[in-house]
Order: C-alpha cells, then sequence, then structure tokens
C-alpha cells in the first residue's frame, strides 16, 4: 500500500541527507504552491517522502559582507516588502510584488520559483538581471554558482540528490546602475508573464560600461542577452541602437505560443519592451 | 499518514492525514469545514481561502502537515455565533454575493487586507482581491462592500 511519509527537518544537514537518499523517493516541498498543484491534479498518493523546507530557518533576508542574502525559502510576499530589498534590490522587489497574487504570494518562495525554473518563472528573470549568486547546500558542503550556471531543466526533482538551495547571494544595486523590471501580462493580478525584460546596467560619460538584459518566457528558462552586451556596452544608447539590439536579442529567443500568447505575439512585443528598457538609458 | 495539529477558529484538532493532503481536503473532508470551496484547485480562483497565522493563503496548495501547529481562520470563524462581522453585513448590504461560491474567499481576502490595513484605497482593495474570482462578475459590488466595512471594523481586526 502507497504511504507517503512527511519529514520536517530542522537542521540542513540532515534535510541535506534526506534529499540525497534515493531508496526514499524524497521530494522537497517549501511554500508548495507548486508541487502541491501536481498531487492536486493527479488525485493519488504518491510513494514519497516529503521533506518539507519550512523547518530549516532558510526564511531570512539580511545584509552580509556587502551582499544582500535572501533565502530560498522567503516567501514572495515578504522579499517584495522588504525595506531592505527595497532600498538595495528594487528590482528584485518590484518582480516578486507582480507575481501570482497577495496569497500565493504569502507561501511561494523564492528559492521554489528558481527550482521550478520555468519559462515564466519571474524569480530567475530578476535574479539573472541581478546577476545573482545561488548557494547550494548538500551533503558534501557548500557551492556557489552564478545563475546563469544554475541547471535549467525545469520541474521540481532537478535538485533532489544533489543539494537544498539554501540562498541567493546579490551584489546592491548601486547608486550609478540603472535597472528595469517590465512585464507584460494579461491582466494586473493574478497572471503569469506574457514576456518579461528585465535590465541591469551601468552608464560613464554617455556611455554604456555594463548591460544585463534578462528576457524572459521566450527560452525554456530566462536568459541573459549576449548580444545585447556586446552591442551596447561602449556604445551611446539611442533609438537607432536599441532597435538593432532588439532585432539581435530576437535571434536568441525560442518562443512558444501557449494559452497566453502567440510565439508571433511574443516577439513583437519583446521588441517594444527591449526598446522601452533601454530607453531609460538615455 | 501523518499526525497533524491545527487550531481551526480556536479549536484544537488532532488528526491522522495522508502526507500529500492539502489543507482544503483536510478541512471539508475530515473536519466538515465546508466554508473554504473547492474551485480550480491550481491557486487561481481564490474560493479556498483561509487565514493562515495572519496570513492569506490558499487551502488547496497548502500542504496540511506543512501547517502543523498553526491557527487556521475560515469563514466560519468570522464574526461571532449570531452577530456578523461587519464585513460579512456589508457584503449582505451591498449586494455583493450573487450565486455565493466566491464569496468565503473574498471575506477572506477582505478580511486579510482590513487587519493590516483598516483604510485601504480602491486601489489596494482591487489588489487584495486580484486572486479572487467571481464569475457571476459582481466585482463592482464586492469592490464597494468592501469599501463600506472598512469604516465599521473596529474592535474586530485580527485573528479570531
Amino acid at each position: 500500500m502507497l504511504n507517503p511519509v512527511f519529514l520536517a527537518p530542522a537542521d540542513l544537514n540532515q534535510a541535506c541527507s534526506l534529499l540525497a537518499d534515493e531508496a526514499i523517493q524524497p521530494l522537497a516541498i517549501a511554500g508548495g504552491t507548486d508541487v502541491m498543484v501536481r498531487f492536486n491534479r493527479h488525485r493519488r498518493r504518491r510513494q514519497e517522502t516529503l521533506v518539507c523546507l519550512g523547518k530549516l530557518g532558510l526564511d531570512y533576508i539580511r545584509e552580509e559582507d556587502g551582499k544582500v542574502l535572501v533565502g530560498a525559502c522567503a516567501p514572495l510576499s515578504e522579499i517584495a516588502a522588504s525595506p531592505l530589498i527595497r532600498e538595495k534590490l528594487p528590482l528584485l522587489a518590484k518582480a516578486c510584488s507582480e507575481m501570482a497574487s497577495p496569497a500565493v504570494r504569502n507561501a511561494a518562495t523564492l528559492g521554489g520559483n528558481v527550482v521550478n525554473n520555468a519559462r515564466h518563472a519571474d524569480g530567475v528573470a530578476a535574479l539573472t538581471a541581478l546577476n545573482a549568486a545561488v548557494v547550494v547546500a548538500s551533503t558534501e558542503g557548500e557551492r556557489t554558482m552564478p545563475m546563469s550556471d544554475f541547471p535549467s531543466a525545469p520541474k521540481l526533482e532537478k535538485l533532489a540528490g544533489d543539494g537544498i538551495v539554501k540562498h541567493f547571494a546579490i551584489t546592491p544595486l548601486g547608486s550609478d546602475e540603472i535597472w528595469a523590471w517590465k512585464k507584460l501580462r494579461q491582466r494586473k493580478g493574478e497572471s503569469r508573464s506574457v514576456v518579461s525584460v528585465s535590465m541591469r546596467a551601468s552608464m560613464q560619460g554617455g556611455k554604456c560600461t555594463a548591460m544585463r538584459l534578462v528576457i524572459g518566457c521566450m527560452a525554456p528558462s530566462p536568459f541573459a542577452s549576449k548580444a545585447a552586451a556586446e552591442l551596447m556596452v561602449g556604445q551611446e544608447p539611442g533609438p537607432a541602437l536599441h532597435e538593432q539590439v532588439a532585432l539581435e536579442v530576437l535571434k536568441e529567443c525560442t518562443p512558444a505560443s501557449d494559452a497566453r500568447a502567440s510565439a508571433w505575439y511574443r516577439e513583437k512585443v519583446t521588441a517594444v519592451l527591449i526598446e522601452r528598457v533601454l530607453s531609460q538609458l538615455n | 499518514m501523518a499526525l497533524l495539529e491545527i487550531k481551526v477558529n480556536g479549536r484544537e484538532h488532532r488528526l491522522e492525514v495522508d502526507a500529500t493532503a492539502n489543507l482544503l481536503t483536510v478541512l471539508r473532508e475530515q473536519l466538515f469545514i465546508t466554508g473554504p470551496k473547492v474551485g480550480c484547485e491550481t491557486g487561481d480562483c481564490g474560493a479556498c481561502s483561509v487565514i493562515i497565522d495572519g496570513k492569506l493563503r490558499r487551502a488547496c496548495l497548502t500542504n496540511a502537515m506543512s501547517v502543523s501547529g498553526s491557527e487556521i481562520t475560515t469563514v466560519e470563524g468570522v464574526g461571532e455565533k449570531g452577530a456578523l462581522h461587519p464585513l460579512q453585513t456589508s457584503f449582505y448590504e451591498n449586494y455583493a454575493s450573487q450565486c455565493g461560491y466566491c464569496t468565503p474567499g473574498m471575506i477572506m481576502a477582505s478580511k486579510a487586507l482590513l487587519d493590516q490595513n483598516p483604510d485601504p484605497s480602491e486601489l489596494e482593495i482591487k489588489e487584495a482581491l486580484s486572486g479572487n474570482l467571481c464569475r457571476c462578475t459582481g466585482y463592482v459590488n464586492i469592490i464597494k462592500a468592501v469599501k463600506a466595512a472598512a469604516g465599521n471594523t473596529s474592535g474586530q481586526g485580527g485573528e479570531k
């Protein structure tokens, strides 16, 4: 008889050991807003061990050694409302405040959004734009990787046996940096992204000195555009250049059609959003 | 099976639940608290909204065991026996219910808002209710009801 088990370890090492034990078929659960949809949909018990991450104390938001650390289990609503995040990483605060609905944001965690890593994962887009580092704890210790190296195969089980996302370490936005978060959605509340475009950039003497332009929903995972960085850095921003960047970025995209938008529509609006975001540099 | 201990509407419960069960199923099928409604079960409609430890949550997306030890308020715990909460009175007076299926969720989302922000703007009300769908499309009267209740909830705030 199937008899799923629920465990809520209070110790990170113990949680890592449980998730590494294939014999118990572990499945990590935090806010549950992705995992429970699957359980609800399939309407069946599963021979699994649910390893709840809620008692690990990974919901912190603090500053340490010049970085802002956002615990993987911090709920989106708390990140969006955090005075520290609003002051130092307003891009992340805005992205989190526009995800899902108030009730879902009270439960959903940033770590869950990243591990689920769907096409429309706004948390992944925002963290990639901010060039965040992901700190993963496992039975072999901690390792740090840039968001861009984080495994991009969507769907939940990916990190099972390979550790737990502990937190994200992010360099605060400097006063000379320019940021943008633009999300197109079907309506203002409770809607996934049709397309998102986010940016972290620097300007000096009228020229762009650094550019991270991240496109969401236009590839299997949100990605930082290489073309945008290559074309923008060292150049004076302007409408002609922005249009050229938008065309080149579209070549990097692999949009899909779904219930929210067609691939054709996504291409059209991505170009518009890119030009709008880049116009903030002028 | 797993042992769940929760307080619902002020009453403590200790019961065995499926480790993968959502809170909505436990409330409705094991505790017979049927105010929270079954809607989409994907977190989109808000019919199952409850307040868990002071925060608005989706019962359908909440693993029951993950909230063991928590205090849960459903629409049955809003107001007192024989006396409606001002929000409930306001929904009644402003014709904010049509078929009524979304109403428990609307009341819980509105209560969570007024507990945090007793004098919300219309925009704040719309934002707070953005995750609650009414397929009779009675939003105008719902927003009107929350506005009317906002000035009339003193002494009723906080968890019940």
